[in-house]
């Protein structure tokens, strides 16, 4: 009896070493990593994080050869970078408070007989939660931005910037290192949180992703 | 003990899931990926073109015909294209005796933009200035920066959108290659 009250004793005090161990360990190593990962979606394999500096959420998905950066611009970042380039104030914010997102798209693979991969940003849909019939929108693509334009006063030299600032709508990226980054403007109002509806093709072969509960960046 | 070894277990668990954090937003950085070129199928020849350079010197095309160019496209404000400046200067330390050029195309900025911008981030080879954005028309371009080999007889050979590690020789080679023996 008195060696089974000793065993018994024993084991709590394992049970109790392991418990403070692993809530420690826990914690020290959840601190010390580069961002603060939210939330890993394995099958799809996306990724959010947030920048602690400037509080920022970026997406990362990656499937294949394809992988695609989606990092929020702040909308105080995004019209400093118009009006710096000409743009009116008006322009400037209405671009800046379309949820505009800075976009890496990348081949990652090096073989050169690898396929190429392609995107068409015209594809792309996005769902808005309080959307009440939940009908996926398309994204506001660069040359809806010129339509608008017509005729406005919008200065040759802010145009050169836009386009070339802004993620081309269709491109293809080879094996070896080529990307792509640019503005993508999601369209909604910021803070709206959606559903990003992603579609890409490697060599003939089309692919699509849901990026859950995305946020527009917030315009304090 | 049983239960000693359970919470041993789920302890490694959780150590695994914590250490495997997913990546940061990366940098534009393409080191992790082996580079490449891409050639170009159809070997078209390169648009001509008549740019200024920071002296107001006119440069042209056929100026440079008999050697391989490397044309890369680029901006002040693309961080991809300031990312890969500082390996374009030393590919430039590497080819410039060698008988290639290494022009440095800016898309839509002036002059002064461009100088304040080599202050802090310098350019050792030619930087030509397509202010009015009407030269990068005529390339098959659509972001920057996209960077150009042509070979001596003013055809594009290969093609690299986004940025390299440009003093890489395995890249260097394929543009030394081009030379007429």
């Amino acid at each position: 009896m008195i060696i089974n009250y000793k065993s018994k004793k024993m084991n709590q005090k394992v049970v109790l070493l392991i418990c403070s161990i692993m809530t420690f360990s826990f914690f020290v190593v959840s601190s010390t990593l580069k961002a603060d990962e939210i939330k890993q979606n394995v099958e799809l394999n996306i990724v959010k994080t947030v920048n602690k500096e400037t509080q920022l959420s970026a997406w990362k998905l990656s499937k294949g050869n394809f992988q695609l950066e989606l990092i929020q611009r702040s909308p105080e970042q995004t019209r400093s970078f118009f009006q710096g380039r000409g743009f009116s104030s008006k322009v400037a914010n209405d671009i800046a408070t379309s949820c505009v997102f800075q976009t890496i798209g990348r081949n990652t693979e090096a073989d050169n007989k690898t396929d190429s991969v392609s995107v068409d940003l015209s594809e792309w849909r996005i769902a808005v939660a309080d959307n009440k019939d939940k009908s996926a929108q398309a994204i506001k693509l660069k040359e809806d931005w010129n339509k608008e334009w017509k005729g406005a006063k919008v200065s040759v030299a802010s145009r050169i910037a836009f386009r070339w600032a802004t993620y081309p709508s269709e491109q293809s990226f080879e094996p070896g290192g080529d990307f792509n980054w640019g503005m993508i403007s999601m369209g909604p109002k910021p803070d709206t949180t959606f559903d990003l509806h992603v579609f890409w093709k490697q060599g003939d072969k089309k692919h699509d992703a849901w990026i859950r509960n995305m946020q527009c960046p917030k315009d304090f | 003990m049983k239960l000693a070894q359970t919470l041993l277990s789920a302890f490694v668990l959780m150590f695994m899931i914590a250490c495997d954090a997913g990546p940061s937003p990366s940098s534009s950085k393409t080191s992790h990926v082996q580079q490449a070129l891409t050639p170009l199928a159809n070997k078209p020849n390169a648009p001509e073109f008549n740019l200024i350079d920071m002296d107001d010197e006119m440069h042209k095309l056929a100026d440079y015909k008999g050697k391989p160019i490397i044309i890369n496209f680029w901006a002040t404000w693309c961080p991809p294209c300031r990312e890969e400046l500082p390996s374009m200067n030393r590919a430039w330390k590497k080819v410039k005796d060698e008988g290639i050029a290494m022009l440095a195309i800016n898309v839509g900025e002036d002059e002064d933009t461009i100088f304040a911008f080599s202050g802090e981030y310098p350019i050792d080879f030619t930087v030509l200035l397509d202010e009015s954005g009407q030269e990068i028309n005529k390339w098959p371009i659509k972001g920057l920066p996209t960077t150009f080999v042509i070979d001596p007889d003013g055809k594009i050979i290969y093609q690299a959108i986004g940025g390299r590690e440009w003093d890489d020789d395995k890249l260097l080679d394929m543009v030394r290659a081009l030379k007429k023996s």
